[in-house]
């Protein structure tokens, strides 16, 4: 419903946006060699393109920023490469998310040249949709892309897929089938077996049970007690009372806010 | 053969009855006024250990195939053996055997055993379709079986202690006290069979029969049944039977207030509490107790069914039907299968470590499963079997198994370093793989994965201390954490073990392409599933048994 909801939205500002498309009335663009970003005026979302590695000419930056647009109907959408990165790309990804947007829904596309990995972060909203195995499933159908070099179609069917499951539609998993095939094969066969042990064990009765099928007395008189002797043995009582808090523990996570988002992402 | 006084046709026991009963003119017999007219037949000699032993007359049949033995009132031929199945007419001869104290006679009909085996069966839902069939369960055969009937008792003043400790300041402060009370303890009838062909598995499934029922013993009560021969020592059993008298007495006198007052039993108190109720007086007594006993043929092995014949108590060898439990086991891979489709989002990785996992996992149960198996076909897991027969000769690998300590002397230290490596693997890098997997590669702090290669570590310690065990306790008699064998074991458990190699070096090279991943996967589950089959296939040995071969002559019995 709401997914219908957003496409009926987003279908009427795409509309419009073709109308406009020449003077692109409406939609707040900035362009630098290697930023390019725009807003949509009806949701307030961005289109950030930001090629620091020099992967996509001017022309593909363009276009990829165009196919980006649609996914402003959910969330802010970004593309970023970088060359160098001291951070691990997950990391990365999360600090540069945060620098732009904050904790607004969006999602963003990184390919970090240094670490040779690609990763898809996303938060708010359509971090639902995009969750960290989505992220992985979309990273994995298009690593093949980026290890070829073909970084403006490795990111155009990055985000055709994003878009795609905002939508509401199904990508391709081909593995997930046949992986959970066979693991649901072995499962069952476990399963199964561990069945036949329950039912097939040949179980011996318990100890109570042989004792009240034999005759059996046992009385006795009350105790007599008598004290014997006493030891005494020396056994200090801790002073410390155990390791007490200590633990205080930072927040971890990254600096200035609480994002709550995430992703998933592959090597190439 | 007991003659019908009125017609002379065979008396036979008459379950429902109670009595025997001649089936041509319905006349009944008290059995022990038979048993009057035959007591000529019986005889008292000596034994070694100055007590007397009875024996009376009886027509012994033995098969040609597996030597087992059958004793029966009936000079008719007996036409299939209980212990192997097969077909064949049983060698008889007129035998004297000893003569038990104790009888419990039939009290379930041959269809109240019938019935209580279908109830059994259904649950059996993997079960050979031949195990259902109408025309094997007309092969039951009533067994009176052999067993030893232990009665313990004891009378008198016993002391044990006790003790209740405090603290003051730094010191733990204990104060021991003498109890005196005066006890008087009596068990009667704990019973362990005799017989060394009747398995321990079987008759403890079947346990417990109500010695409450039991009545003399006389021969007439085995007319139109079978019994078998003791074999087994009257000594076997004491030690296990003493045992539960002793856990029994422990336990009323720990119930006792004041020796809850005085923590009885406890820590170093408990050997004088056991001492204290440890019985003087022993009495062990032959008895006959009913079975309904059912051989059947699995390929080379025979699997057996047997019913309790006083309280219709039903177990049975149940191997695994693999076609039926293969299709059973894709009826339920189906859901499973939604399941995992709605639940669990495949990556390579993830994939790759299930499948170490799985394969771990089936390293683990055939190991189990071996180990009992090698146990089972020996007859150490029997102690009557183990008893009359030597394990060496019993052996599943025969000769093989003679050799092993010298093999364990030369290059031990190998396997158990390799064993030790394994064990590193199995309880530090598999779940710290995973826990990175979990954590979904987010980097931070790796304290849950210092946290699992510490308790690997610990693990691997603590098995290093058996494994190279010191001076003082190189003359202890070890036995390996994986339950030893491992040239039995080996075979088997390279397959999965082969698998998570595999997937082991595909992590550690951690290439880029996901398809090395998924092929890595394929390839461990595929040897997964082929060590699944090894599994089902043990299941099947450990739920049948090796053809027996007895070929006896002792025990109790007197040819």
């Amino acid at each position: 419903m709401l997914a219908a909801l957003w496409t009926g939205i987003f279908m009427t500002n795409m509309s419009e946006c073709k109308a406009e498309e020449a003077g692109e009335e409406g939609w707040n663009s900035e362009e630098t060699w290697e930023l390019l970003e725009s807003r949509n005026p009806d949701t307030g979302f961005r289109v950030l393109v930001e090629d620091d590695a020099e992967l996509l000419t001017e022309e593909e930056r363009r276009e990829l920023a165009a196919s980006m647009e649609k996914i402003t109907a959910y969330g802010n959408a970004a593309f970023k490469s970088v060359s160098e990165n001291g951070l691990s790309a997950e990391r990365y990804a999360r600090n540069y998310y945060m620098d732009r947007f904050g904790t607004e829904s969006g999602t963003l596309f990184l390919i970090d040249m240094d670490n040779r990995k690609i990763w898809i972060h996303s938060d708010g909203a359509v971090y639902k949709v995009i969750t960290e195995a989505n992220a992985n499933t979309v990273a994995d159908n298009v690593y093949r892309l980026a290890s070829s070099e073909a970084y403006h179609e490795c990111a155009e069917e990055a985000f055709r897929e994003i878009y795609a499951l905002l939508e509401g539609e199904k990508i391709a998993r081909p593995m997930k089938y046949i992986s959970n095939a066979l693991l649901a094969m072995i499962l069952a066969l476990l399963l199964n077996f561990g069945l036949v042990v329950c039912f097939t064990r040949l179980r011996k009765p318990g100890e109570a049970a042989i004792l009240n099928s034999i005759h059996r007395k046992f009385s006795h008189t009350t105790p007599n007690v008598v004290h014997t002797h006493q030891t005494k043995v020396y056994d200090p009582v801790s002073s410390g009372g155990g390791s007490s808090g200590g633990s205080g523990g930072g927040s971890g996570g990254s600096s200035g806010g609480s994002s709550s988002g995430g992703g998933g992402g592959h090597s190439f | 053969m007991y003659e019908c006084p009125n017609c002379g046709g065979n008396l036979k026991f008459d379950i429902a009855r109670q009595q025997l009963y001649c089936e041509y003119c319905n006349t009944t017999a008290d059995p022990y006024a038979v048993y009057k007219e035959k007591d000529a037949e019986e005889d008292i000699i000596p034994t070694s250990d100055n007590s007397a032993k009875k024996e009376y007359k009886a027509t012994v049949f033995t098969c040609p195939q597996c030597g087992g033995q059958l004793v029966s009132e009936d000079t008719t031929a007996a036409t299939f053996c209980s212990f192997c199945g097969s077909s064949a007419i049983l060698d008889s001869r007129i035998s004297r055997e000893r003569r038990p104290g104790l009888i419990i006679p039939f009290m379930r009909t041959k269809e109240d055993c019938r019935k209580a085996y279908g109830k059994m069966m259904r649950r059996a839902l993997f079960a050979p379709k031949e195990l259902k069939k109408e025309e094997i369960l007309e092969r039951f055969r009533g067994i009176y079986m052999p067993y030893w009937i232990y009665s313990f008792e004891k009378r008198g003043e016993v002391t044990f202690s006790g003790e209740k400790i405090h603290r003051e300041g730094d010191y733990v402060i204990t104060d021991h006290y003498r109890l005196e009370c005066g006890i008087e303890e009596e068990y009667r009838g704990l019973a362990y069979d005799a017989s060394a062909s009747f398995s321990d598995h079987l008759s403890n499934a079947i346990a417990p029969f109500d010695l409450k029922q039991s009545k003399a013993f006389t021969p007439s009560f085995l007319s139109g049944f079978y019994a078998d021969t003791s074999d087994v020592e009257s000594s076997v059993y004491r030690f296990e039977a003493e045992d539960m008298v002793i856990r029994d007495g422990c336990k009323c006198l720990r119930g006792n207030p004041v020796c809850r007052k005085y923590h009885v039993g406890r820590g170093e108190n408990q050997n004088t509490l056991r001492n204290a109720v440890r019985p003087f007086q022993s009495e062990t007594e032959l008895a006959m107790l009913p079975v309904w006993f059912l051989a059947y043929r699995s390929g080379e092995r025979v699997g057996y069914a047997v019913v309790n014949g006083q309280t219709g108590r039903a177990t049975a060898d149940l191997p695994v039907d693999l076609k039926k439990f293969l299709s059973g086991s894709m009826l339920l891979a189906v859901p499973l299968f939604v399941l995992l489709n709605l639940f669990l989002t495949i990556t390579p990785v993830k994939i790759l470590l299930i499948a170490a996992l799985l394969a771990l996992v089936c390293i683990l149960i055939s190991n189990v499963q071996i180990t009992h198996i090698l146990a089972r076909e020996s007859g150490e897991d029997d102690k009557g079997f183990s008893s009359v027969h030597s394990t060496a000769q019993a052996g599943l690998f025969g000769g093989r198994r003679v050799e092993r300590p010298q093999r364990q002397k030369n290059n031990g230290i190998f396997r158990k370093i390799g064993l030790l490596l394994l064990l590193f693997y199995g309880t530090a890098l598999l779940p710290g793989f995973l826990l990175q997997m979990m954590k979904g590669r987010r980097g931070g702090s790796g304290i849950a994965s210092i946290m699992v290669i510490l308790l690997a570590l610990l693990i691997v310690g603590f098995s290093c201390i058996r494994q190279f065990p010191g001076r003082e306790r190189s003359d202890m008699r070890q036995k390996p954490a994986y339950g030893g064998h491992f040239r039995e074991k080996c075979p088997v458990l390279v397959k999965p073990f082969a698998g998570i190699v595999a997937a082991a070096m595909i992590l550690v090279l951690n290439p880029v392409s996901d398809w090395i991943y998924y092929l890595g996967a394929f390839g461990c589950m595929c040897m997964v599933l082929w060590a699944l089959m090894d599994i089902i296939k043990q299941h099947n040995m450990l739920t049948t048994r090796k053809l027996p071969q007895f070929n006896r002559r002792g025990g109790d019995e007197i040819v």
